[in-house]
């Protein structure tokens, strides 16, 4: 009963589950077939992410949108978090990158590079300042050495100005500075000056020198130094060294046998004097200074270094030479003491002993220099230099007179030479030698010799004659059928270029088939017979046609 | 006992009595005729003095610069006079308004020339003024906004009041200030 009866029921049930069920049955159905087309799709779709993962470029366009937009949103809503991972992590890429590749990524930065600095510069020069500087001194050492000329044509232009506006910060640390060096320069053009003086009174021959010569010997002392002693006969008061921004005496020094002369009150007036002279009278881009202040037969002679200046007052007419001794002075005292000196304070227990000693030994040495020698010489040694001058310029007056007499017998001697028909086509001259004539010349026979010798004996008897005329033995003359015409001709000029050197003589030769055609001036009928004899004498002439004038 | 060597300058307007605090000073004496000073007039001054501090007395040598006077009106820059010098005094007139006017003026001056060193206002001529109005224009001048102002004192050049007070403070000063 119960199975039909559940069957029964069963089948209404259903039925009614059916009727009831039916259409969630249906939608569900529906919607699994959905969910399983959509899996199916899905399945799809993770087979292609996963070859797009497999596959970087696939991967790289599939998440560069999302990463982008990832990073926007993130930048938006925590900037500071971001910027501080941001900066993280390009520190360690750039690190890295440098790392591996230094030279690509200077390449890179290169561009920026002057930008950067430019602006850096601009907004934090102090920092850039002190970023640069501990490296300054190692870059310029570098580039001295890479390229030293560049370096100096690139601060040249420079320097001058550099120079000026240092001279107008700080004036007297660069006249310190360069005191001791153009001190030095002046002593050296100095000892210069005096050898050059001393060499000019080797060349100089008096008395007054020969008896300077042996002052300065038995002294020990240059000639030139003896002279500039002489020169300066000056005695000195004081020697003071004032400080120059106060007028504050640092030392002073004063002869022991006078009246010491009030040296704060002097030095304080003369410091007001130079302050005055530079500011009223001197031009202002002129660093022109006080050298002296004179009053009747004495002066105060002003000697300036940077922080100090020596003053000394001085009865006379000081030499150069006293004034440029007191610049090398000054010069060694500022050389070592200046840091002593331009820290003054007046402080006199600070100043060394050595200044004062300085200034001392200065009065010292000039008073030595001073003593002038006596002006009166050995009168034996002035009366023996009297003798021998005169005598000397008696001898100096004979001797001339002799070489004067000698030089116009010689000339008259050589006059008569030329003037001689036969000879006057040689070379021969009359020379002085040693209380003789000498004859010198060339000659083709002994006769021509014999000739001179007994033209000039004739002349004069004074002095004995010494013959060196050398006879040159000359070749048979050819004969007639056998001279060259050229040779002859050249044998005509030659006796034309030889009386033509007689004075009076003027001629022109022409040789034309062994007649010579002569037109000539001359002073005597003499000397017309000279002219025709010496080309007669040619041989291979045959006639001579001789045109004169006699003026 | 060595020697200590200090120049010290006056200055201040014409006629307010540098020349007499001097003249007071070094050679105890005063004159009621007025000179007035040509460019620069130097005084020396020898004194025993003990500075605070110190453990024996120094002899200070004070070679005073007594300046020509000058106004504020007229070119304060010809002073070279003034280099070198360790102390100042700058002296005005109690009695004209105007030569304390320019008090500040040569305190500047002086600063310029020598940075860091000490200055002295003297109010001289004390005797022309009534006693009681001399706190007053002390305090007003003794509050000067300078570093180096050491004080400001009322002087008269004519009955010695404060004069030689006036001079040694300065002295000591320059004496301290040479050590610093």
């Amino acid at each position: 009963m119960g199975a039909p009866e559940s069957d029964s029921l069963e089948s209404p049930f259903e039925r009614l589950q059916t009727l009831l069920l039916e259409p969630q049955f249906s939608d569900l159905r529906q919607r699994h077939h959905t969910l399983d087309q959509q899996c199916r799709g899905l399945e799809q779709k993770l087979s292609q992410l996963a070859h797009q993962v497999s596959d970087p470029t696939a991967l790289n366009a599939w998440l560069r949108p999302v990463i982008v937009e990832l990073l926007k949103m993130e930048v938006a809503e925590s900037r500071q978090d971001f910027s501080a991972l941001a900066v993280g992590l390009m520190e360690i890429a750039l690190t890295s990158k440098i790392q591996q590749e230094p030279a690509t990524m200077a390449a890179v930065l290169a561009p920026i590079m002057p930008n950067s600095i430019a602006l850096s510069s601009k907004a934090a020069p102090e920092a850039m300042g002190q970023a640069i500087a501990p490296n300054l001194s190692r870059a310029l050492t570098a580039h001295i050495k890479t390229d030293r000329d560049a370096l100096i044509k690139a601060l040249a232009p420079a320097i001058g100005p550099a120079l000026k506006a240092q001279i107008r910060l700080e004036q007297d640390a660069v006249v310190d500075a360069l005191y001791p060096v153009i001190g030095n320069t002046i002593s050296r053009y100095f000892a210069e000056l005096l050898k050059e003086i001393n060499d000019k009174l080797e060349q100089t021959l008096s008395f007054e020198t020969v008896t300077r010569k042996y002052r300065a010997r038995l002294q020990g002392i240059s000639e030139a130094e003896l002279l500039l002693r002489e020169a300066t006969p000056i005695q000195i008061q004081a020697v003071f060294l004032i400080h120059k921004p106060s007028g504050l005496v640092i030392a002073e020094a004063q002869p022991k046998d006078r009246s010491p002369l009030e040296s704060d009150m002097i030095a304080g007036m003369l410091t007001a004097i130079r302050s005055f002279v530079q500011e009223y009278v001197a031009q202002p881009e002129r660093a022109a200074e006080l050298r002296e202040i004179e009053y009747g037969d004495a002066q105060i002679c002003l000697e300036e270094a940077g922080y100090c200046y020596l003053a000394v007052v001085v009865q006379g007419n000081p030499s150069r030479a006293f004034l440029r001794g007191l610049n090398g002075f000054l010069a060694q005292l500022v050389n070592d003491h200046g840091r002593i000196i331009q820290d003054f304070e007046g402080v006199l227990a600070d100043i060394p002993e050595a200044i004062p000693q300085g200034l001392q030994q200065l009065i010292s040495s000039a008073a030595q220099s001073n003593g002038k020698p006596p002006s009166q010489s050995p009168g034996l040694l002035r009366t023996i230099a009297g003798v021998v001058l005169i005598l000397l310029i008696g001898w100096g007056g004979y001797w001339g007179f002799g070489q004067y007499q000698m030089a116009q017998l010689t000339a008259q001697l050589n006059q008569q030479l030329r003037q001689d028909s036969a000879l006057a086509l040689y070379r021969l001259e009359v020379e002085v030698g040693r209380n003789q004539l000498l004859l010198k010349g060339y000659v083709p026979s002994e006769d021509l010799a014999k000739r001179a010798i007994a033209l000039i004996s004739a002349q004069t008897s004074a002095l004995p004659i010494e013959n060196q005329v050398v006879v040159i033995q000359t070749p048979p003359p050819p004969s007639r059928e056998t001279l060259n015409p050229k040779d002859v001709d050249a044998a005509v000029r030659r006796t034309a270029r030889v009386l033509n050197e007689i004075e009076g003589i003027f001629l022109s030769a022409r040789f034309e088939n062994g007649v010579v055609q002569i037109d000539s001036v001359t002073r005597s009928l003499q000397q017309v017979k000279i002219i025709d004899q010496a080309f007669q004498d040619i041989p291979g002439v045959t006639l001579v046609q001789h045109t004169t004038r006699i003026q | 006992m060595s020697i200590v060597k200090k120049k010290i300058c006056l200055i201040g307007d014409f006629a307010v009595g540098k020349t007499s605090l001097i003249r007071r000073y070094v050679e105890k004496q005063f004159r009621d005729q007025y000179l007035s000073t040509v460019g620069v007039k130097i005084s020396k001054k020898l004194v025993t003095l003990q500075p605070s501090g110190t453990p024996s007395p120094v002899e200070v040598q004070m070679m005073i610069w007594d300046l020509e006077g000058r106004t504020q009106f007229e070119a304060l820059t010809s002073s070279s006079y003034l280099q070198g010098a360790m102390g100042a005094i700058v002296v005005g007139a109690m009695n004209r308004q105007a030569t304390l006017g320019g008090l500040e003026d040569h305190i500047e001056l002086f600063g310029k020339f020598n940075p860091k060193r000490p200055v002295i206002v003297a109010l001289n001529k004390a005797d022309l003024v009534p006693p009681d109005q001399h706190k007053s224009l002390r305090e007003r001048y003794n509050n000067l906004t300078y570093d180096t102002v050491l004080d400001c004192q009322c002087t008269s050049a004519k009955t010695g009041e404060n004069v030689d007070a006036l001079f040694e403070t300065l002295a000591k000063a320059c004496i301290k200030n040479a050590k610093g």
